[in-house]
């Protein structure tokens, strides 16, 4: 199925003296411009006693520089009319701004003062350890983010996987401001960081700008590479999170490849067989799709669940395809489990139809043009591809290489990864007192 | 059928406010059965939206009893329809990639079809067929009554849902719709029966209570025809279009409930008063007192306030729900019980202080710009320009209002900013809710 040459249309890529890779990308339908600028830093470069510590600097990245003082960065982008913000992901710390097009240099300038001049100030640090805290907090209120941490933190022996983004109270009680500074300066430089911008303008003329921002700007030394490698898991792990709760929720989790790795292709369309398809390359698509999914079939319109999802998300290094319900009430979470188990197993045993491959390949086809519309989620792509493929050209070869996916190949995936060994099941039950 | 207006959609802040392609032009086109279609035209991704406004939502249920009917019927129609089976429209959806979902709120029932450009045809014939056929089989609704009562126990606890709820309880007397949420309690959505909401459908959905807003990589011929074949015998289930109308309410007195939760480490908070309609003059000037306070910058003075510079909370941001009657106007934060009361009093404070002095002149010259300026990010995606002409449509804005609107923005001062905050969100009828440990 060739995917529409609107939305796969090329890039241009360069890399200046001071080892900032540059992606852009025109499209000059409307006058707005996304830009982008990606730090190969996040959850998978801390250690115990610091973890959390990519989110906090990322809060920190917005509270000024040495071109732009605290509040001045978000002040200039809404007086023009943009809007940006920031995520701060296992493999990646990610900015962006969205703004009419004449205000390019804006963006530009903002990206090239807080690499290198954030100052960090103790004070500032000090207040946004509560906010850091609260965010935390907030997710704790779902019984969800219990289970699956409970589920990430047994998953993994060795990986900073295992500890997750936001990090532990604990951390964040204890870490300071010079912790903070320290990891900023370890990790932001221009060889470890990718601008991506798309949107109406022109490639030289564009460049030309990026240069003058970016080029004079010195390399650091290269973060050292992670040397922490899992060793494959060697039996199934069972954890229960007893706490109050409305209902029970089930999560199965097993260690799946890599996005590098040629099996990542069939492993999202697996997952879209059993949940419903969503653009692996970037955020939004159509919402109510994969009502046909197995796990939907065997669970909701079974009676057991309210809702299920499948899961499997293209990292750097090796993380967890999982599926999990949400269980009606009088619902045991052994039978929704045993239930779990029949839809794999069911992959390991049957190719899935020719018929139903199609589905789902014209599901995954269509969320990827959903999810490519407007020049931030272009940039997305660009530059998510970018860092987790280490290829930018990947945000069309990974779609297409999806469509070229056997009944064969799912088969043999499951039955080479989703083994009894490699899982891990968390069940959340709601405490006596609330039950 | 014929054209009733057609408008270039103009902002006055070139070159930001159009688009390359000229193509941000909307148009409207009305059905001799009452159907309303506004379609523009979005070339730049090869999708549609396809989303259907049915004025059949949460205000239309008669009383307290029928709470929560709307939203069943809604989540019901997709379950099965005269011509297709639940299965086979799964399948059928799931094989173009299209994505189909049903919203039920206050005042619209949002039907949307997310599709490929190409497939426009078969969607728009599917998305008539579950406004116009669904079947509420009995078993089908037994199905769905359970995952909705699981639903309501997930809702039962969420500190934000618990918040809201006792919030709309304080705010809005038992008798009025937005006293209680769209979705119903648990002893409602239990009685329901499968005559009911055939009873609430045959009532009122119909295309005269109906607006079809398409937007994407489709003309307006097309369109039409589309609409036509799929619509166009569509019989009135009423004579006449009734206005999708609250009653007006008294305003509260001020008060404050707490709702202490199991297994909880934050609070929610929720803290504003019942304000005006959308159609009221001071709608804009209040709106643009909202965007001080609650969103301008990084949510607003709330946000520098209370998170960047006191820390006290991730979030704190305000909304205006200025619809039908009295819309809320709410801040909405989420804090540590240990800093509630410093939090509490922070948001309070604030209000306090623009009540008195107003925006100041940076605020009103940013706040300007801003809203102005985002107008093409706003209509960058298909959803989002759908939103804007669905609510165009709900409340009769005018084909030119988006033409108009960087006018409106420009005149207002901050003595009307001000004056309207004074009038509206006065402390004498602040209802607070907190729900968490």
């Amino acid at each position: 199925m060739a995917v529409d040459t609107r939305t796969a249309s090329s890039f241009a890529q360069t890399t200046l003296g001071n080892g900032l890779r540059v992606i852009t990308r025109e499209a000059r339908e409307r006058p707005l411009v996304g830009v982008w600028m990606w730090y190969r830093v996040g959850g998978r470069n801390e250690l115990p006693g610091t973890t959390g510590i990519s989110h906090w600097v990322e809060h920190m990245l917005f509270k000024g520089g040495k071109r732009f003082s605290k509040g001045e960065i978000t002040k200039a982008v809404s007086r023009v009319g943009g809007a940006l913000n920031a995520f701060t992901w296992i493999d990646c710390t990610a900015y962006f701004e969205t703004l009419p097009a004449d205000a390019l240099d804006l963006a530009l300038s903002i990206e090239s003062d807080r690499i290198y001049d954030t100052r960090i100030e103790p004070e500032e640090a000090e207040a946004e350890r509560t906010v850091v805290i609260s965010e935390r907090e907030g997710s704790e209120n779902f019984p969800e983010f219990w289970l699956r941490e409970e589920v990430q933190s047994v998953a993994w022996r060795e990986h900073p996987y295992r500890l997750g983004v936001i990090g532990p109270k604990s951390d964040l009680r204890a870490m300071t401001r010079d912790q903070l500074y320290a990891h900023y300066k370890r990790y932001y430089m221009t060889n470890n960081a990718s601008l991506v911008v798309v949107g109406d303008f022109d490639t030289p003329s564009l460049l030309d700008r990026v240069r003058a921002e970016f080029e004079h700007l010195p390399p650091g030394p290269d973060p050292a590479p992670l040397r922490i490698a899992e060793e494959p898991q060697t039996g199934e792990r069972r954890v229960v999170v007893r706490r109050p709760g409305p209902t029970s929720y089930v999560l199965l989790a097993y260690h799946a490849p890599p996005a590098r790795d040629p099996d990542a292709a069939a492993f999202v369309v697996l997952t879209s067989v059993l949940g419903g398809a969503s653009s692996p390359i970037a955020w939004g698509g159509a919402r109510g799709l994969g009502r046909s999914s197995r796990l939907y079939r065997a669970l909701v319109d079974g009676g057991l669940a309210s809702s299920v999802s499948a899961s499997y998300e293209l990292t750097v290094d090796p993380y967890l395809f999982a599926v999990d319900a949400t269980l009606r009430p009088d619902v045991e979470p052994a039978r929704a489990e045993a239930v779990l188990l029949e839809q794999i197993e069911r992959l390991q045993h049957e190719p899935v139809p020719a018929d139903e491959l199609e589905r789902v390949k014209r599901q995954l086809h269509a969320q990827v043009v959903y999810s490519l519309e407007g020049v931030t989620n272009q940039g997305f792509a660009l530059g998510f591809m970018d860092l987790v493929v280490g290829d930018a050209a990947a945000w069309e070869s990974f779609p297409a290489a999806l469509q070229a996916v056997t009944a064969d190949d799912i088969q043999r995936v499951a039955q080479q990864y989703l083994t009894e060994r490699n899982r891990n099941v968390g069940w959340f039950r709601p405490s006596p007192e609330t039950a | 059928m014929a054209p009733v207006a057609s408008a270039a959609l103009r902002s006055s802040r070139e070159p930001s406010g159009l688009p390359r392609s000229g193509g941000l032009r909307a148009e409207r086109l009305d059905l001799p059965n009452g159907l309303r279609l506004l379609h523009n035209r979005a070339p730049s991704n090869p999708s549609v939206v396809v989303r259907a406004l049915v004025r059949a939502a949460a205000s239309r249920e008669s009383s307290a009893a029928e709470h929560g009917l709307a939203a069943l019927t809604g989540r019901m129609l997709r379950q099965g329809t005269e011509h297709i089976a639940k299965e086979a429209l799964a399948e059928e959806l799931d094989g173009m990639g299209a994505g189909l979902s049903v919203d039920v709120g206050y005042a619209t029932v949002a039907a949307s079809i997310k599709c490929l450009a190409a497939d426009i045809g078969r969607a728009s014939e599917i998305l008539a067929e579950v406004l116009r056929r669904p079947t509420f089989s009995a078993d089908e609704l037994e199905r769905v009554r359970g995952q909705v009562l699981t639903d309501l126990k997930e809702m039962d606890d969420n500190t934000r849902v618990v918040a809201e709820r006792a919030w709309r309880e304080q705010a809005y007397p038992a008798e009025h719709r937005y006293h209680a949420l769209p979705t119903g309690r648990r002893e409602t959505v239990e009685s329901f029966t499968r005559d009911d909401m055939e009873r609430f459908f045959r009532a009122w959905y119909g295309p005269n209570q109906t607006t079809l807003v398409v937007v994407g990589d489709v003309g307006l011929e097309q369109t039409a025809a589309l609409a036509e074949r799929a619509f166009g015998d569509w019989r009135p289930a009423r004579p006449d279009p009734l206005p999708p109308t609250l009653p007006s309410t008294p305003m509260p007195a001020a008060g404050e409930a707490r709702v202490a939760m199991a297994g909880k480490t934050q609070a929610d908070v929720v803290l504003g008063t019942p304000t005006l309609d959308r159609a009221a003059p001071d709608y804009y000037a209040l709106s643009f007192g909202n965007h001080v306070l609650g969103r301008l910058y990084f949510m607003g003075r709330f946000g520098e306030k209370v998170r960047d510079e006191q820390g006290l909370a991730y979030y704190a941001y305000s909304e205006l729900q200025a619809g039908f009657g009295r819309g809320p106007w709410v801040v909405r934060a989420g804090v540590n019980p240990a800093n509630l009361e410093r939090a509490l009093a922070s948001i309070r404070a604030e209000l306090e202080r623009f009540c008195a002095d107003g925006p100041t002149e940076d605020e009103q010259r940013d706040g300007a710009s801003s809203l102005i300026g985002g107008l093409p990010r706003q209509l960058e995606t298909n959803e989002g320009m759908a939103a804007v002409l669905g609510e165009i449509d709900l409340f009769d804005l005018g084909l030119d209002y988006l033409a108009r609107y960087p006018a409106i923005i420009q005149s207002l001062t901050r003595e009307q900013v001000t004056a309207a905050a004074r009038t509206w969100l006065a402390p004498a009828h602040l209802v607070t809710a907190i729900a968490g440990p």
